[in-house]
C-alpha cells in the first residue's frame, strides 16, 4: 500500500511539487518574520541590559531612550555640570556614566564620554566591552571607534578623524582645527556601539571650543551655558534595584533643573506597544500566507481526489478497505505537509545565514541564525497538524464517494 | 437449496435494495442463484440496476433487506474489513473501462490483488512467472509489460484487467460490460480468451452486457427486467 502511495505520488510529481513548494515558501517567511521580530526585541533589550537609569533632560522617555542607547534622534537640551554631579553622587547610584552627543563624524555619531563606560558599560547577558586593538582613550584628542566604523572607515589605531558638527551631511562646518587620534577600536557588540565613535568629555568640549557652542543650543542665544551644557544624559547602574523607583522618583523631582530618569525596560515596552500594531499585522501577514499554502494543499488533493475517483474504485474492487482509501488521500497531506515544512525549514536556515550578515553590516542588528527556537517548534507542530486537518476534507469526500459508488466507476 | 451438497457461488435471497430509503427499491429479487463454475448472462436495459446488483454481489453495497452469500458466506454477517478481505480472496472484477491504475505498469496492475489477499498469493508457485503466462496467453507480450497501464490499448487494458481478476484463480468473477469498449472483433475474442479461461480454472463467470448477441455463448441467461419493481 505504501508502495502504492509512492507511485501514486510520483505519477503526479509535477503539481504536487508546486504544492510543496508553496508550503515551504510560507513556511519559511513564517519563520523568518517570527524570528526577526522576536530577536529585534532581545536585540534591543540587550542594549540596555546594564543600564538601571537613563537621566535626561525632561522629554519623553521614549524619545530619551532613542537617543542615548539606540542613537536615533537627539535629546531636546542638555544638562548642567551641577546635576550631573548630583546625579552621580547619588547614595544609591553604584557608576554613571555621561554622554554627550550632537556631531556625528561620516554619518558615525561621535559621543563624549567618560573612562567609566569602558568600565561599567553592559549589553547582551552581562557582557562589557572589549577592544579589538589599541586601547581606551588616554589623551583629550584620542578618540576609540565602534568595530563597524573602523570596517567601514578602514580606521585603525593611529588613524586621524576629522569630525562634522551636528547630526547631517557635508555642508556643515568642519572642526578642522581638533582631529582626533584612533587610539582603540572596540570588539563588534552587535549594538548602536558598533556604530559610534567615543571621544573623551574633554576632547568633546575642546572640540567645541574655538567654535564656542553645543550642538543643541545655539551660543547667541545662550553664550554663558554653553559649555556647562555639554552632557546630553547620563546612564546610571544602582548598587541595588530594588532602589530604582525611590530613585527615579528623586531624580524627578530635582529641583534645579526639570529631570526625567527613564527605566530602559518599561520604555522598551512602551515602544513595543508603539510598534505593536505593525507587529501584529505582520503575524497575521504570515499566518494568512501559511493559510494559503494550506489551502493549495486542499485544492490539489481535492482535484486529484477528483482524478482519482475511478482508481479509488479499482483499489476497492480488488479488495482495498474504506480505511486504506482514505488514509491514502489523508497520508497524502500530511506528507505533503511535512515535507513543505521540512524544505520550508531547510530554506529558512539558508536564508538566515545569508541575511545574517547583511543585517549584521548594515542595521547592526545581530541574529541568531543557526537552530529552530522552541517557539517555532511550536509552530510548525501547528502547521503540521492544520495539514492533517486539510488533508481530513479530501480524505472524507473520497471516503463518501467510495461508499457511493461501491466498485462501479463513473466515467 | 439447503439440500443441495455443492455450495452457491452467489446466492440471493429476499433482496430489497434501493439508493435512497425513501423511494421504492430498485431491485427487488426474492431469489437468485449462481452456481459453481456457472457462466451466466446477466442481461437487462440500462438503469435497470445490473451494476448495482454486481455491487451487491461483491459486498461492496448492502441490501436493505435479505442476504446475499459467496460461497455460503453471507456479506452481512462480515465487519467491513472482513468484507474487504473477503473479497480480495474469493472475487476478480473486470470494468467496462479504466481498470487499471494508470501509474503501474500492467504487471504491477495484475499483481495488485495479491497485495491485498494473500489466500491467492499462496495459490500461486511465483505470481511473477504465472502472471506473465497468463498475459502472454492474453496476448499481452512481455514488451508491454514494463509500460505504465495508462499507455496500453483499450482492448490491451481490458485483457490485462482480465488477467488481473483471474490470477490466484478466485471462485467468482465478476464482469460489468467489459467488451462495451471494445470494437467487434477485439470482443469476440476478447470474449473467446475469458470464457477459454474461465473454463480453465473453473470459476463461476457473471457477465453482464446489453449485447443480446453475446449470450448464446453462456450456458444461461438471467434478465433482470424479472426482477424490477415497476414504480414510479
Ligand atoms: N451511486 C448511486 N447513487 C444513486 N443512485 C444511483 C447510483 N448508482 C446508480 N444509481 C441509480 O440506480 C439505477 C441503476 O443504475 P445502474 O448503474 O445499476 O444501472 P445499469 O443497469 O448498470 O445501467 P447501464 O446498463 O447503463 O450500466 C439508475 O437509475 C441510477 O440512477
Ligand atoms: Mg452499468
Amino acid at each position: 500500500m505504501i508502495s502504492l502511495a509512492l507511485k501514486s505520488l510520483w505519477f503526479r510529481r509535477g503539481s504536487l511539487a508546486v504544492t510543496v513548494v508553496s508550503i515551504a515558501f510560507s513556511v519559511a517567511l513564517l519563520l523568518g518574520i517570527e524570528r526577526v521580530r522576536t530577536q529585534a526585541k532581545e536585540n534591543f533589550a540587550g542594549m540596555v541590559s546594564g543600564t538601571d537609569l537613563i537621566v535626561s533632560a525632561r522629554g519623553n522617555p521614549v524619545q530619551i531612550l532613542l537617543a542615548s542607547i539606540m542613537h536615533i534622534g537627539y535629546p531636546a537640551s542638555g544638562l548642567t555640570q551641577e546635576t550631573v554631579q548630583t546625579v552621580c553622587s547619588n547614595r544609591n547610584v553604584a557608576w554613571c556614566i555621561p554622554i554627550a552627543m550632537g556631531d556625528t563624524h561620516r554619518g558615525y555619531r561621535v559621543v563624549g564620554t567618560d573612562l567609566v563606560m569602558f568600565d561599567k558599560f553592559r549589553y547582551a547577558r552581562n557582557v562589557g566591552l572589549s577592544f579589538r586593538e589599541g586601547r581606551r582613550f588616554t589623551e583629550v584628542s584620542s578618540a576609540v571607534v565602534g568595530s563597524q566604523v573602523a570596517e567601514s572607515l578602514g580606521y585603525r589605531v593611529g588613524s586621524k578623524i576629522v569630525v562634522t558638527h551636528g547630526a547631517g551631511g557635508e555642508s556643515l562646518i568642519e572642526h578642522a582645527a581638533e582631529p582626533f587620534t584612533v587610539s582603540g577600536v572596540l570588539a563588534p557588540t552587535g549594538t548602536p556601539v558598533d556604530r559610534a565613535i567615543y571621544v573623551s568629555m574633554e576632547g568633546y568640549e575642546a572640540m567645541h571650543e574655538g567654535f564656542g557652542g553645543h550642538a543643541n543650543i545655539d551660543p547667541l542665544v545662550d553664550p554663558d551655558h554653553a559649555e556647562e551644557k555639554s552632557v546630553s544624559a547620563v546612564l546610571v547602574g544602582l548598587k541595588s534595584r530594588a532602589a530604582v523607583l525611590g530613585v527615579q522618583r528623586s531624580f524627578n523631582e530635582y529641583r534645579p533643573e526639570a529631570l526625567t530618569a527613564v527605566m530602559p525596560g518599561d520604555t522598551l515596552l512602551d515602544l513595543w506597544q508603539l510598534t505593536g500594531i505593525a507587529e501584529t499585522a505582520l503575524v497575521w501577514i504570515s499566518g494568512v500566507v501559511v493559510l494559503i499554502g494550506l489551502v493549495g494543499i486542499t485544492a490539489n488533493l481535492l482535484a486529484s481526489v477528483n482524478e482519482r475517483r475511478r482508481e479509488m474504485a479499482v483499489l476497492r474492487a480488488i479488495g482495498a478497505g474504506l480505511p486504506q482509501v482514505t488514509g491514502l488521500i489523508l497520508g497524502e497531506a500530511i506528507l505533503l505537509t511535512t515535507v513543505g515544512v521540512v524544505v520550508g525549514l531547510v530554506l529558512f536556515q539558508v536564508a538566515m545565514f545569508g541575511l545574517a550578515p547583511m543585517l549584521r553590516a548594515r542595521y547592526g542588528f545581530e541574529i541568531a541564525a543557526g537552530g529552530v527556537l522552541p517557539g517555532e517548534w511550536v509552530r510548525l507542530g501547528w502547521i503540521l497538524l492544520a495539514g492533517g486537518l486539510v488533508g481530513a476534507f479530501p480524505a472524507y469526500r473520497t471516503y463518501k464517494r467510495s461508499l457511493s459508488d461501491g466498485i462501479s466507476i463513473r466515467v | 437449496m439447503g439440500t443441495d451438497a455443492r455450495l452457491a457461488a452467489v446466492e440471493l435471497c429476499d433482496v430489497k435494495f434501493g439508493w435512497r430509503n425513501s423511494s421504492a427499491p430498485l431491485l427487488s429479487i426474492p431469489e437468485m442463484r449462481f452456481e459453481q463454475g456457472e457462466k451466466v448472462f446477466l442481461a437487462g436495459p440500462s438503469g435497470y440496476g445490473k451494476s448495482t446488483l454486481l455491487g451487491l454481489m461483491s459486498g461492496v453495497l448492502l441490501p436493505q433487506e435479505g442476504t446475499i452469500r459467496v460461497l455460503g458466506k453471507g456479506w452481512g454477517e462480515m465487519s467491513a474489513s472482513q468484507r474487504d478481505r473477503y473479497r480480495a480472496d474469493h472475487l476478480g472484477v473486470i470494468f467496462q473501462m479504466f481498470n487499471l491504475v494508470p501509474y503501474l505498469s500492467a504487471l504491477e496492475n495484475v499483481l495488485l490483488p495479491l497485495k491485498f489477499s494473500k489466500l491467492r498469493a499462496a495459490r500461486l508457485l511465483d505470481p511473477e512467472e504465472q502472471a506473465r503466462e497468463l498475459l502472454g496467453r492474453l496476448g499481452i507480450g512481455s514488451d508491454l509489460l514494463g509500460r505504465p497501464a495508462g499507455e496500453l490499448s483499450v482492448g490491451e487494458q481490458q485483457r490485462t484487467a482480465a488477467v488481473r481478476a483471474l490470477l490466484g484463480q478466485p471462485e467468482v468473477l465478476i464482469a460489468d460490460e467489459p467488451t462495451s469498449a471494445l470494437d467487434a472483433d477485439n470482443r469476440d475474442a476478447f470474449l473467446e480468451l475469458l470464457i477459454a479461461e474461465v473454463e480453465l480454472s473453473g470459476a463461476t463467470l457473471i457477465f453482464v452486457s446489453h449485447d443480446g448477441s453475446l449470450a448464446s455463448r453462456f450456458d444461461r441467461v438471467v434478465q433482470l427486467a424479472d426482477f424490477r419493481t415497476v414504480a414510479r
